[in-house]
């Protein structure tokens, strides 16, 4: 039987893999798509849960939160994202700490994230010529501006314009208004000179493209049944399906790329994960979009004569100058916001945020920036449990008891503000095929992680702790104690994710569990010699933490310097494009789905034309 | 939708992809609304206690969270046939069930000569005025104040999750919201308490 040869195979499903697949398929290419994990439907999104769900309401199927006070939780936990970390393995280098954040559904980590969604500013391209660190892309902000305008008239971006030099404005929806400790920040920060604004999320708050407006559950985190924010599964991938010109591969874990003797590639290798075979899908081109550590995985693996170190490696640069976002978060006890008239408070988290505010570097020891992300304030929906602390206390019955339950209801005291921040890229960070053989459940090569945050981000996360402290206490707060206690050691929790936006996922990064587990408990270098001074910096937590993990199939002007060129195509090996946040430099002061999204936009429809014309 | 089983809808759910030309995105609120509709209101027949003890649940779910300000209480949101349900799968829990409720009918014949949903309104209070309250511990009164404060937790709970509940402490409900609104009161509170006002 003769095999197809397909146009394009799409390696992966988030935010780049949806993208390509869909512009592709919307220019008549025909596209297939592997996915290592299983295919998802709406009715994987549980955003909507309520205790109404189930006729116990959260006490259980046998009652038992009255008898065991072991009750059900409403919210069901979601699909299963991530993968099984004994069947798919990671190891991490003596001495450094990370922490790998995967996902394995159609979607990959879309149908979960914060919806964070920022354009790069001109700078967080050309870090080298303007801030004097990193490095520059090969391409700047206007080559990727008409496809942020694509992307946002797509998916939809909430925002107000500002005009800011930092946070280049876009299309956007109507922002939901700002709750009141949301008014709270706001102030604070006005009164400090810093520009807060609308949250920019990717979340629609008209119907658009026929999907919902948003319900307001606060429940993003869960992927959205109304599809009323971006998810490439439900914004991209099933509109392509419904073209006819999509096919899915589900379950398919990529395990190599096939060469034939000019050094083209020609096939992709995987494995099917329902029966364990392998097998080959024929190509005329690929596109790597597996997540930025696992397409270079997918090159450092695929060895051949005329790719000796694996396609896009003659230069050594595959694997190199992995980055992450730094992430510190500070939180305050406001007492006096208990007491506002309860109204229903989740919106779609939050509705602030605050970008970098700093044009001028010179009196600050970092050279680049970070946003905050703010939580906090709110009122909680009633479930299980609910009025107990206030009955058991006033006790009695009626009129009295709701009272009291009443007035114990109030708005939640606390604001928390996570930092998100910019990461040099340096040579201490960088992922390996595993030197000790480590391969995972299918026999593939598994990766070793090495990382050392540097100065740069340690100051970085110095300037966050002073002026999270300088902005809550500014509209009255008293600063909670972090993990690690006060000033000094850590005072804030640095490196988790924060509680700010909505409603998170699952896709806490577990440690890795195999045989050269992290050591070295952490200590920063920095700190080891004890003649030095004290150092007040934050620790920052694993790198990998924030999963934001970008880099490493980096974009450049030669195979000397990089993996791909600014077109996001191998230097090595012109066949074979890359979708995700491998091509990024450097990393900036933004989370970065929404510049994933473009980038992968800009490459789709270069990929269409070069198909078209035959040059590939 | 009104016609649909809870099973077809969320079959419908599951299919839509495979059965219809463009995505119905809605349809999954959809059934969610209707699977909500299902819990709540209609004829209830007890299914653990006898008819007698679930008119005496009524009636002390009724003197718990009563009709406050004419909006519903425990009795207008279905709260005793959820705790019935309840008491219908947890067979400990059922015992200690009939064994309050009997303890409530023997008490007040004792008091007042008759069972307690027979007793007057005053009976009533009083009876509970005395085990709503740890401070009254007694050996007589002990098994009364044990299973009125079960009986509290478990209505306060099934009021609050539904939907009369979640109105009364929240205004607007619980999602989904057609607008996202912050009440002005709401702001002016925290503004005026705050260092801004």
């Amino acid at each position: 039987m003769r095999q197809d040869v397909h146009d394009v195979v799409v390696i992966g499903s988030g935010a780049g893999g949806g993208t390509v697949t869909k512009v592709l398929a919307d220019l008549g290419v025909r596209v297939l798509l592997m996915e290592a994990g299983p295919m998802v439907t709406m009715d994987d999104f549980k955003n909507l849960a309520s205790p109404l769900d189930y006729w116990h309401r959260g006490a259980g199927a046998a009652a038992e939160w009255y008898t065991t006070n072991q009750g059900q939780p409403f919210q069901q936990p979601n699909v299963v994202f991530a993968p099984n970390l004994t069947d798919e393995p990671y190891t991490v280098a003596p001495g450094s700490q990370f922490r790998w954040g995967r996902s394995r559904c159609i979607g990959g980590r879309t149908n979960h994230y914060s919806r964070v969604q920022l354009r790069y500013a001109e700078y967080d391209f050309k870090n080298r010529s303007m801030k004097g660190v990193g490095f520059d892309w090969p391409i700047g902000y206007s080559d990727l501006e008409p496809y942020y305008d694509k992307a946002e008239r797509l998916i939809g971006v909430t925002g107000k314009r500002e005009g800011l030099s930092t946070a280049p404005d876009g299309i956007f929806q109507t922002p939901a208004p700002f709750k009141p400790h949301e008014h709270l920040v706001y102030r604070s920060c006005e009164k400090l000179g810093i520009k807060a604004t609308a949250a920019r999320q990717a979340v629609i708050t008209k119907a658009m493209n026929g999907r919902d407006a948003c319900v307001y559950c606060g429940q993003c985190g869960r992927g959205c049944h109304g599809a009323s924010n971006y998810a490439s599964s439900y914004v991209q991938i099933f509109p392509a399906m419904q073209t006819g010109r999509v096919t899915v591969l589900a379950n398919s874990m990529a395990r190599e790329l096939i060469t034939d003797a000019s050094g083209k590639v020609t096939a992709v290798s995987y494995v099917d994960k329902n029966t364990g075979q392998e097998r080959q899908v024929q190509c005329r081109t690929v596109v790597l979009s597996a997540a930025s550590p696992e397409s270079a995985r997918l090159l450092l693996n695929s060895k051949s004569p005329r790719h000796p170190q694996g396609i896009g490696n003659s230069g050594g640069n595959v694997g190199k100058y992995l980055t992450d976002t730094v992430g510190f978060g500070l939180s305050a006890t406001v007492p006096y916001m208990r007491g506002a008239p309860p109204f229903s408070s989740a919106g779609y988290g939050a509705h602030i945020y605050v970008p970098w505010w700093h044009t001028d570097h010179s009196k600050l020891d970092f050279p680049l920036g970070f946003h905050i992300e703010v939580g906090g304030g709110g009122f909680a929906v009633p479930g299980m449990g609910f009025g107990a602390a206030a009955y058991n206390e006033s006790e009695g019955y009626g009129l009295p008891m709701k009272q009291a339950i009443r007035d114990a209801y109030g708005m939640g005291t606390n604001i928390s503000l996570s930092g998100r921040g910019s990461c040099v890229p340096n040579e201490n960070c960088y992922c390996e095929i595993d030197p000790d053989g480590t391969k995972d459940k299918w026999g593939i090569p598994v990766l070793r992680f090495h990382w050392k945050w540097s100065d740069y981000e340690l100051n970085e996360a110095r300037y966050m702790r002073e002026s999270f402290t300088a902005i809550l206490e500014t509209l009255g707060g008293t600063i909670n104690a972090g993990r690690g206690g006060g000033p000094g050691r850590a005072g804030g929790a640095a490196g988790g994710r924060g509680a700010g936006a909505a409603g998170r996922g699952v896709i806490a990064p577990g440690a890795p569990g195999t045989a050269t587990p992290s050591t070295g408990a952490g200590a920063p270098s920095a700190q080891a010699a004890s003649n030095q001074p004290v150092d007040d910096r934050p620790q920052l937590g694993a790198g990998g933490g924030i999963i934001h993990e970008v880099g490493c199939v980096r974009m450049g002007t030669s195979p000397d310097n990089s993996v791909v060129n600014r077109f996001c195509q191998v230097h090595d090996c012109p066949n074979v494009f890359s979708a995700d946040g491998g091509p990024f430099a450097s990393h900036a002061d933004k989370n970065p789905t929404h510049t994933i999204i473009a980038l992968a936009w800009r490459t789709a429809e270069y990929l269409a034309e070069e198909l078209r014309k035959g040059n590939v | 939708m009104s016609k649909l089983t809870r099973r077809e809808a969320l079959s419908r759910l599951a299919t839509a992809f495979a059965a219809t030309a463009a995505i119905d995105y809605a349809l999954g609120a959809e059934a969610h609304a209707f699977v909500r509709q299902t819990m709540i209101g209609g004829a209830y027949s007890p299914q653990a206690l006898t008819p007698a003890q679930f008119h005496t649940l009524e009636q002390l779910t009724d003197l718990i969270v009563p009709v406050d300000n004419g909006k519903p209480g425990a009795l207008a949101a279905g709260v005793p046939s959820w705790i019935d349900a309840l008491l219908a799968v947890n067979a400990d829990l059922k015992a200690k069930y009939v064994s309050g409720l009997g303890w409530l009918d023997t008490t007040m014949l004792s008091r007042a000569g008759s069972s307690f949903a027979g007793a007057p309104a005053a009976q009533q209070t009083a009876l509970l005025d005395l085990i709503a309250f740890k401070k009254n511990t007694s050996a007589e009164l002990d098994p009364g104040i044990e299973f009125f404060t079960l009986a509290r937790r478990m209505t306060v709970d099934g009021f609050y999750t539904s939907d009369a509940g979640i109105h009364e402490i929240i205004p607007n409900g619980r999602p989904p919201l057609t607008e996202f609104v912050v009440p002005q009161a709401s702001i002016d509170y925290v503004i005026s308490r705050s260092p801004f006002k």
